[in-house]
């Protein structure tokens, strides 16, 4: 175990930022700590990095008691949403600050070396002597963590990186930055509020929210198998059906369409079909005209279907797929 | 949660060497400030010998017609002044934001003269146009009693015309003009637009005008000592209560009048500026000036009044400087340039320019340290709270009563540091203090809008504080920096009020001699000095703005996508 | 670096205070003189001094008498000065009667003439010269008015209606010259009689201004504010010799005066660099520079001066004025004076 946060909990006045929040963290391991805003996934990164001290808990790095260790002894590059680059240094100058505080067994050359290999590895070679300004912004973000990585850290601290981002360049760095970590091994934690980010890019996701963490596990798992409705809906899409005296959920794309009604099949009626892409969503009342429902088709057997609004329809959900929670949870 | 953790935690929160640093810089605040200011209301209700006598001295003080005659004509001045500087500076930045005047640098700059000129040369450049002998007098046959209230007044207008100006220009340029817009299409007039939307946006700029205004009228010394004759304003008293009888308590409790209306207006700008803060969106759009003849026309003829009246007030320096002797014989003379010895000679003028570079290297140091300590450091609330408004508590505290409180704190034998008394550094430290908020502000402003993540990624690649300082926010800084320095120089160049109690025996400086040639019957020598100083301060205000230019275009460089 | 930046600071601090601290080398005694001589005599003074005595290092302020006397009086827990030179004698006296001088006398004292010491076998203040009230008329503006200069010879001669609003004088509460102007006034009507006060209320009637220097009413009438300045002599024959339309005369039933005196200062340890200055303050050499401004010398052996052609300006002197009555009077003066005037 790389790195373990045992009961932490960060008070700001008489709010509480972190309560009572403990989790593992292997070596090599790409975490995405998840939330949405104000869940206390920012401070919670802090934490680890020193920047912000516990009011109470502990962190341990490498085994050892880290909790009011300086950032600068813990040994971790960070990356920022706002890049935080220093607009008055150029870009092989911003890697060189680091390196030449970092590195005084190197020589000037190793240095430069040095700085030319992870701008060669993020692709800025070429950029080098720009001015952070006269880059878009996802080569000031590659240029972020061309930095944060200089100085071969124990781990890495990325804070939103991607939020900042148009789409595409998101996706883009998304691989790049996974990627890379792979291939230096090194340990990561991201803090996002992007479900797809951290299913696409992690090893593993701590789910938090309210200050709390709700779950801890692989991508799969937090999907498939989410312990509560909180992360069942943050993550991904999830319905929820009240029977016999549970609450049952089943996600929209599990759902099956049949041509007969079973005993256990539902019948709806359609009140939406939205176009989404390779999926079609249909939106659809229960017989208790409240209830709505999701289901999630492929775009391509929709013609098939020959679906209308108002129409009605019988659907299947598997009993392999359903998820039960106490009555009321959702 | 036990004790030792705690304590623990609250240590690890707080690096040590950034903790000492901050205590050192809040504590020297504080000793040459708020100590001297303590020693001076002490005063105030000490007799002869150091007797406490309660409000004996307010009593006497109130209890004499005269002094409290003081204070009705400091008011009368100060609301004149205010009412009429006001009025000029919204009509001259509004001409110079919201019409198609041109040459509107030129107005700008201009506007500005009585900013690089002591005050008592405003009164001076008065005499020169309206006295008795005055030019204006004399070429238009004017009979205009410049010698007491209508003088002062004049005299505190020109003194305070720039600043409401300039708060002015900042507070119209920055508007959102999609309201204009909206208003046009509604089909609203003008003068509607004015009174419901104008004025409504600048609502807290006029109360910061007024306040402004009012204090820097009822403080100032430099006009009232030269025009004053039998009109008695709060500051000349104080001077001559100190100066002329030796009354130190009495002095004292001048002093704590002039503080009065300076904290009201320090606290209304308290209550504005929390208010005012962040009213412009994003989606604001700049403003399109239609064309107006009869508009222009007015502002043409209004801004050039005022930038001919100011031109004027510098032409009349001339003309004092270089006759022989104004008005019997005007020919040309350099005599002037040569100053009497006792006032120091032209030393007095090197020195003022060793001083005003010192206060503007020192000052800005301090204040840049200072502001980073406040704004950068974290773990330290309480101290930082106290210091930042330590660092704005010098805008309430008039130069006359620095000086005044300097004299009492620092020249009594008690005092360890007592041997700074009568030595340039009294002078620095009393201008750094008188002028520190100001530069405070602006340094924060900027720093507030460094990525405070700067520091984050510094402490993470394990480069120490002070190096990501001096490498990350100074350079950053570097305006904010220029623009401070070049503020401590100016002041320090031409204030008047709080040396004329500390300059020492073998060092006087330009702006406190001027006041004694005058005094001494000397007015050439003074106008020739006033010329020096004037001088001096276009060449850095150029400078700086040749700095700025620089700057910015090396900026720009950096952020065109194609540059290399 | 903040630490640097301190250490940076003071070591500035540190070099000021060297480049302003004296240079020791050579010098025996180190003295600090307090001095409201006028700014010529002050010059020539101290190089003269410095020539005759290069062991002695002398730092010196000079001011008016009233700042001079204020920082003495502010000082006096924790003197700075260890010579009080060339200040007005009815300061003295108040420095004197408060205990902040120490009884001195000075080599050549027998010399000074007694109207112009203290009168204490050994005394507390030792007179150099006198200086006096004079009239400064400015011929251009005096013309103008219909009048000539040769018709203002003596203070009733001010009351004139033409010179309405054209007579600028000191103030007494802030001004040396203005408060021995008025008490000479008043001593020479009578200071028990009324109307020393009933001029002062006539006259004022014709003030522009009053002034709070002493010099500055012949500013005034150099510059053509006013007619009339009534100042002391020494800036009225400046403004003369600078080339101002003016006559300078002394009022014919006399001139109120005051002394420039010296004194030494009460503290802990007196240098005897002190001794040596105050020795010197009276010698020939020093009375031939006061002279070279000041007609009137303490040792009474006036000589030609500019401006005095053809009368012994020590005639003009009001010959009777008492200091110790101007000192211990002084607020009563200026209170009724105030009543008066309204100022």
């Amino acid at each position: 175990m790389f790195l373990q946060i045992k009961d932490i909990t960060k008070k700001f006045g008489k709010q509480t930022a972190l309560n009572n929040v403990s989790a593992e963290i292997e070596k090599g391991e790409f975490v995405c700590i998840l939330g949405p805003s104000g869940c206390g996934k920012t401070t919670l990164l802090r934490t680890i990095a020193g920047l912000e001290l516990p009011t109470s808990g502990q962190i341990f790095i490498d085994g050892k008691d880290s909790t009011y260790l300086h950032p600068a002894k813990r040994n971790f590059g960070i990356v920022f949403q706002s890049y935080a680059l220093f607009p008055n240094m150029t870009i092989v100058g911003n890697i060189m600050f680091g390196l030449q505080q970092k590195k005084k067994s190197m020589t000037k050359q190793e240095m430069e070396n040095k700085a030319l290999d992870v701008l060669r590895m993020v692709d800025l070679y070429d950029h080098r002597n720009k001015y952070p300004r006269q880059l878009s912004g996802g080569m000031q973000q590659r240029t972020a963590l061309a930095r944060a990585i200089a100085l071969s850290p124990a781990f890495l601290l990325l804070d939103e990186p991607l939020s900042a981002l148009d789409a595409k360049v998101r996706h883009k760095l998304r691989t790049e930055i996974r990627s890379i970590q792979q291939s230096l091994k090194i340990t990561a934690i991201m803090v996002t509020h992007d479900q797809e980010e951290a299913l696409t890019m992690a090893d593993k996701i701590i789910v938090m929210n309210n200050s709390v963490v709700e779950q801890i596990g692989a991508p799969r798992e937090v999907y498939d198998k989410p312990v509560n409705p909180f992360v069942a809906n943050f993550i991904g899409t999830m319905n929820f059906l009240q029977r016999s005296g549970q609450t049952r959920a089943i996600r929209p794309e599990q759902i099956e369409i049949v041509d007969h009604r079973d005993e256990h099949d539902v019948t709806v009626r359609i009140k939406h079909i939205e176009f989404k892409g390779v999926l079609t969503r249909i939106h659809a009342f229960l017989p208790n005209q409240t209830t709505m429902i999701y289901l999630d088709v492929p775009s391509e057997q929709i013609d098939d279907l020959q679906l209308n609004e108002n129409g009605m329809l019988f659907l299947r959900l598997p009993q392999e797929h359903l998820i039960d929670y106490p009555q009321g949870a959702a | 949660m036990d004790m030792l953790s705690r304590l623990k935690r609250k240590l690890a929160g707080m690096s040590i060497s950034q903790g000492i640093t901050l205590l050192i810089f809040v504590t020297v605040l504080t000793v040459t400030m708020v100590l001297p200011l303590i020693q001076m209301l002490r005063m105030a209700f000490l007799g002869e010998g150091g007797v406490f006598v309660g409000l004996e001295n307010y009593r006497r003080y109130f209890g004499n017609p005269l002094l409290a005659r003081s204070i009705r004509n400091t008011i009368d001045i100060s609301f004149w002044t205010t009412i009429i500087s006001t009025t000029l500076g919204f009509f001259y930045a509004y001409g110079l934001t919201r019409s198609n005047i041109k040459f509107k640098t030129f107005f700008r700059y201009t506007a500005l003269i009585p900013i690089f000129i002591p005050t008592v040369v405003h009164a001076l450049g008065l005499i020169y146009l309206f006295g008795r002998q005055g030019i204006l007098t004399r070429a238009f046959n004017l009979d205009i009693e410049i010698y007491g209230r209508l003088g002062i007044i004049m005299a505190e207008v020109i003194f305070t015309f720039p600043q409401a100006f300039l708060m002015f220009l900042v507070a119209l340029k920055f508007t959102d003009g999609r309201l204009y817009e909206a208003a046009d299409a509604m089909g609203i007039p003008a003068w509607k637009k004015m009174f419901f939307i104008t004025l409504p946006e600048i609502k807290y700029t006029v109360v910061n005008v007024l306040f402004v205004c009012f204090t820097l009228a009822f403080t100032d010394f430099g006009a009232p000592k030269v025009l004053g004759g039998q009109f008695n304003v709060l500051a000349t008293d104080i001077y001559q209560q100190v100066v002329g009888q030796f009354n130190m308590n009495m002095g004292a409790v001048v002093g704590t009048l002039l503080l009065v209306p300076a904290f009201a207006s320090f606290i209304a700008d308290r209550v504005i500026s929390s208010k005012n803060a962040g009213t412009l969106s994003a989606k604001a759009t700049t403003l399109v000036i239609k064309k107006s003849y009869a508009r222009d026309g007015f502002f043409y003829v209004f801004c050039t009044a005022i930038t001919a009246s100011l031109l004027l007030l510098v032409g009349a320096l001339f003309v004092g400087a270089f006759a022989y002797f104004y008005p019997f014989n005007m020919a040309f003379t350099l005599r002037h340039f040569d100053f009497p010895q006792a006032q120091g000679g032209i030393n007095a003028f090197y020195n003022s320019l060793l001083m005003a570079g010192l206060t503007a290297v020192l000052g800005t140091i301090f204040v840049f340290v200072y502001a980073y300590l406040m704004e950068k450091v974290n773990g330290f609330g309480g101290i930082q709270r106290y210091g930042k408004l330590l660092g704005i508590l010098p805008l309430a505290v008039p130069g006359m009563v620095i000086g005044l409180s300097f004299i009492f704190f620092f020249n009594s034998q008690a005092n360890p540091l007592h041997f700074i008394f009568g030595t340039i550094i009294i002078l620095v430290l009393a201008n750094v203090i008188s002028f520190f908020s100001v530069p405070f502000l602006t340094i924060s402003a900027c720093l507030k809008k460094l990525d405070k993540e700067y520091e984050s990624v510094g402490d993470s690649m394990s480069i120490p504080r002070w190096k990501t300082f001096l490498r990350v926010s100074v350079p950053l800084s570097l305006p904010a920096i220029l623009e401070s320095s070049m503020y401590f120089f100016v002041n320090a160049m031409v204030t008047v009020s709080a040396m004329v109690f500390l300059v020492s025996p073998r060092f006087n400086i330009a702006a406190v001699a001027i006041t004694q040639m005058e005094e001494n019957g000397r007015p050439s020598q003074a106008a020739a000095m006033a010329l020096l100083i004037f001088g001096i301060n276009i060449s850095v205000r150029i400078l700086y703005e040749v700095s700025v230019k620089l700057i910015q275009f090396k900026l720009r460089k950096r952020e065109t996508t194609n540059g290399n | 670096m903040k630490k640097k930046l301190v250490l940076l600071v003071l070591a500035l601090t540190a070099v000021l205070m060297v480049g302003c601290g004296s240079n020791d080398n050579g010098y025996r005694y180190h003295i600090t003189v307090y001095t409201a001589v006028e700014p010529a005599m002050y010059e020539a003074g101290l190089a003269a001094f410095r020539a005759a005595h290069p062991y002695v290092n002398v730092t010196s302020l000079r001011d008016s008498t009233g700042p001079i006397t204020t920082r003495l009086m502010a000082e006096a827990a924790n003197p700075v000065a260890d010579v009080v030179w060339g200040t007005a004698a009815s300061s003295m006296l108040v420095l004197a009667e408060r205990g902040y001088l120490v009884p001195y006398a000075p080599a050549g004292l027998d010399r000074i003439l007694p109207m112009f010491r203290c009168s204490r076998p050994v005394p507390y203040w030792v007179g150099n010269c006198a200086w006096e009230t004079a009239f400064i008329i400015n011929n251009v503006v005096i013309e103008q008015l219909g009048l000539s200069p040769s018709d203002i010879r003596c203070y009733e001669d001010l009351l004139r209606p033409e010179l309405r609003g054209q007579v600028s004088m000191p103030n007494p509460a802030s001004s040396g010259t203005g408060m021995l102007t008025v008490a000479a006034l008043i001593q020479m009507y009578g200071v028990d009689s009324d109307e020393g006060w009933d001029f002062i209320a006539a006259l004022h009637e014709n003030i522009h201004m009053y002034t709070h220097s002493g010099s500055a009413p012949a500013r005034d009438a150099a510059a053509g504010e006013v007619a009339v300045g009534v100042s002391f002599g020494f800036p009225a024959i400046y403004q003369m010799r600078q080339g101002a339309p003016v006559t300078v005369v002394f009022p014919e039933l006399g001139s109120g005066w005051d002394l420039e005196a010296n004194a030494l200062i009460r503290r802990d340890v007196i240098s005897p660099g002190a001794q040596i200055f105050l020795d010197w303050a009276i010698s020939d050499e020093a009375m031939e520079i006061y002279s070279r401004s000041f007609p009137i010398i303490a040792t009474g052996q006036g000589d030609y001066y500019y401006g005095f052609e053809g009368i012994n300006p020590a005639d003009q002197l009001f010959a009777d004025l008492d200091l110790e009555w101007i000192a211990s009077n002084r607020n009563e003066i200026i209170a009724r004076w105030s009543q008066i005037t309204g100022e």
